[in-house]
């Protein structure tokens, strides 16, 4: 790789036996930014390999760290060994490798990652009297030639090629296939009959309808082909009931508002009480309207009237006393 | 004007007044010839023994370091001191032919109040307006002495019948007899829906003190080298009176020639004790008699006793016993605090008193 035209720049990772490098992930994907320009000006196809190790964290769980960076080592030497000195590799969060091919048309792709499966399946470990056998997935991007490359399209779909193959149980290739397109966009790229999709809705409403008759355990009635009316006098209903409801819990919710308020006003009153009352030391008035109150000292009062005709009595008995007294004490 | 010590104002009396009242301490007042009782509109209830003392010599002021003693302090040190009890019979003793005693009487008096007031905390800027129980039938001198001394340590006073505020206190204004048992009176009070007149009232003489005197005689009787002082005999009897028909015997050790003998007084303290039963029953007869025939009835099950003496245990039982006997029936009540009845009445006079009353009074 030494040989590459941009390659020198950067520093290489001695990693395999072979003495080949690879690029670190920032200087892979420089590389294949680079190369994917020139694939769109010149129009020449590439192939993106992601490959990744089975089981690799359950290797280095079981037999020590030294065993998984030997594994990686044996893996990336195979990656030479398949691989053209023109050919870009790098490796990304170490147990995954990134393998740029221009000039490499999608059926050379794939006999690629073929290739590269059973190279690593003739790979043994020796780990004690236990033999390991390494298996490798690999995700694969392509682009024919004339068909603009963009670097984050083929990251993300050899990243989504690899989950595949990984799904599927690994030691396998998987190619990206682009999903199938929406129904909006086969409506739109198909010119339809509207009265045949109108037909189509009206019998997915009508066997709606039925389940839902059918999931209450109720017989479904006949309609008579007024789904759609019975359903928006239902929907209807439902909406005034759901109202009434709302309007309900709405007064409750007034109601327990102004209640809090006016608890709220009562704890204020409370605490300025307590308040002054811790102002006054010890001398309570607080203690003191209670003890009032305990007595029969408060305002309420069955037996007004012959109260304060009584207290008019005792004042006239002693305001008599005082005039005796004041009589009694004028001189001669 | 008040010359009363008082507590320092609290901050909220300088922000104005809120209630009509504010600024105003009713003080509700029970002097009475044994104890005095005060309760006040800030919730203070205290009560102090009817005693003055002053030291009597140089020697004795340094030793107590008070010009004046008051209540269970002055009864303690009494012989450091002049003791004056300046009520008797529930007034003040101002009667006597001799001037210095009456002099000294109604220092004592004063001194009393004014400690019962000042006990009531009345703030530095508050009014004190005071109701003072008198007993039923005092004489006008007497209660024109108390109005005297009282003048000079409240803002303005108002003297009532004992028994009325017992009742006015309980909230039973109609159709009840009422029994204040005093050291000094037995005072009986009949309430019918008005004031109660003098022909609702009587007061009877056969009251604490009048135990403590039968108990002494009784005991000089039947022991006679028994040696007890006043004190003694009052503590004697507070502690063991009662007039129940089953009690435990009551052994009580006292000196005889200087050496402490035990003596079995129950016959004698349930003898002194039921002597006052046939008084009050004569008493509470008069004012059942003499009133409307159709409410008799309801007036006899209507007896509240209250009052010291009403703490004699059985004393209840022992009216309604003598009521079946004499008048064909009756049911008598205590009141839940004996001591305080009076005060507590007088006190919710006051505060019920309208204020121009208290004013026109001044």
């Amino acid at each position: 790789m030494g040989d590459h035209p941009r390659m020198s720049q950067f520093p290489s990772v001695n990693f395999t036996s072979t003495g080949r490098g690879l690029f670190s992930t920032e200087e892979i994907l420089e590389l294949m930014r680079g190369e994917c320009d020139r694939a769109r000006r010149y129009a020449y196809p590439l192939v993106l390999l992601r490959v990744c190790v089975d089981r690799l964290e359950q290797l280095g769980d079981l037999y020590g760290y030294e065993s998984r960076e030997r594994v990686l080592e044996e893996v990336g030497g195979v990656l030479c060994s398949v691989t053209r000195e023109s050919d870009m590799l790098g490796c990304i969060i170490d147990s995954q490798f990134l393998a740029l091919f221009p000039h490499t048309p999608a059926e050379a792709g794939r006999a690629l990652a073929e290739r590269l499966t059973q190279a690593a399946g003739r790979l043994a470990f020796h780990q004690g009297v236990a033999e390991v056998k390494i298996t490798l997935s690999v995700g694969i991007a392509l682009r024919e030639a004339g068909v603009g490359a963009q670097l984050e399209e083929l990251f993300s779909e050899s990243a989504q090629s690899l989950e595949l193959a990984l799904a599927a149980g690994g030691n396998r290739a998987e190619v990206y296939s682009a999903p199938a397109r929406s129904l909006t966009s086969a409506m739109k790229a198909v010119p339809a009959d509207l009265e045949e999709i109108g037909a189509m809705l009206d019998s997915m409403l009508s066997e709606r309808v039925q389940a839902m008759f059918e999931s209450v355990g109720q017989k479904v009635p006949d309609f008579g082909g007024h789904e759609q009316e019975v359903l928006a006098r239902a929907v209807k209903k439902m909406e005034e009931e759901r109202e009434l409801l709302v309007s309900q819990h709405r007064e409750e919710m007034d109601t327990l508002s102004r209640r809090m308020e006016k608890l709220a006003e009562g704890l204020e009153i409370t605490e300025e009480e307590l308040r002054q009352a811790l102002a006054h030391q010890g001398f309570d008035p607080g203690v003191a309207s209670l003890y009032r109150t305990v007595q029969g000292l408060g305002a309420e009062d069955a037996d007004e009237d012959l109260k304060r005709a009584m207290m008019s009595k005792i004042f006239e008995a002693n305001l008599e006393l005082k005039e005796e007294r004041g009589e009694a004490g004028q001189p001669g | 004007m008040s010359q009363v010590p008082t507590e320092e104002s609290p901050e909220s009396a300088k922000e104005g007044p809120a209630e009509p009242e504010a600024g105003v301490l009713y003080v509700g007042i029970d002097l009475g010839t044994s104890r005095t009782s005060v309760a006040a509109s800030n919730g203070v209830r205290v009560t102090l023994a009817s005693f003055v003392g002053y030291p009597k010599d140089v020697v004795s002021k340094k030793l107590l370091k008070q010009d004046v003693l008051y209540g269970d302090d002055a009864i303690e040190h009494r012989l450091s001191l002049d003791l004056y009890r300046p009520l008797e019979h529930g007034v003040l003793k101002v009667t006597s032919e001799v001037a210095a005693e009456n002099e000294g009487n109604l220092r004592a008096s004063r001194d009393l109040l004014v400690e019962a007031i000042r006990r009531a905390r009345p703030r530095r800027d508050e009014l004190v307006y005071a109701v003072i129980g008198a007993p039923a039938q005092a004489s006008i001198t007497s209660k024109n002495a108390i109005i005297d001394i009282a003048r000079e340590c409240v803002d303005s006073v108002m003297l009532c019948s004992e028994p009325f505020a017992v009742a006015y206190g309980q909230d039973m204004l109609d159709d009840v007899l009422v029994i204040d048992i005093g050291a000094g009176t037995v005072d009986l009070c009949r309430m019918h829906g008005t004031m109660p007149e003098d022909t609702d009232q009587i007061t009877l003489e056969t009251a604490g003190d009048s135990v403590d005197a039968n108990l002494a005689e009784l005991i000089r009787e039947n022991h006679p080298g028994a040696q007890f002082s006043e004190k003694m005999l009052k503590e004697i009897k507070e502690r063991h009176s009662s007039v129940a028909e089953v009690m435990q015997p009551i052994l009580v050790t006292l000196p005889v020639a200087g050496k402490p003998t035990e003596f079995d007084l129950t016959a004698e303290i349930q003898a002194a004790c039921r002597s006052i039963v046939p008084p009050i029953v004569d008493g509470l007869g008069q004012l059942v008699g003499s009133f409307d025939p159709e409410f008799q009835e309801r007036l006899k099950d209507r007896v509240l006793l209250a009052g010291g003496g009403s703490q004699i245990k059985g004393l209840d039982l022992a009216i309604e016993r003598e009521m079946v006997e004499r008048l064909g029936g009756g049911k008598v009540s205590r009141i839940e605090e004996p001591l305080y009845g009076g005060a507590n009445g007088a006190l919710k006079i006051a505060h019920d008193m309208p204020e121009e009353f208290w004013e026109r009074l001044k």
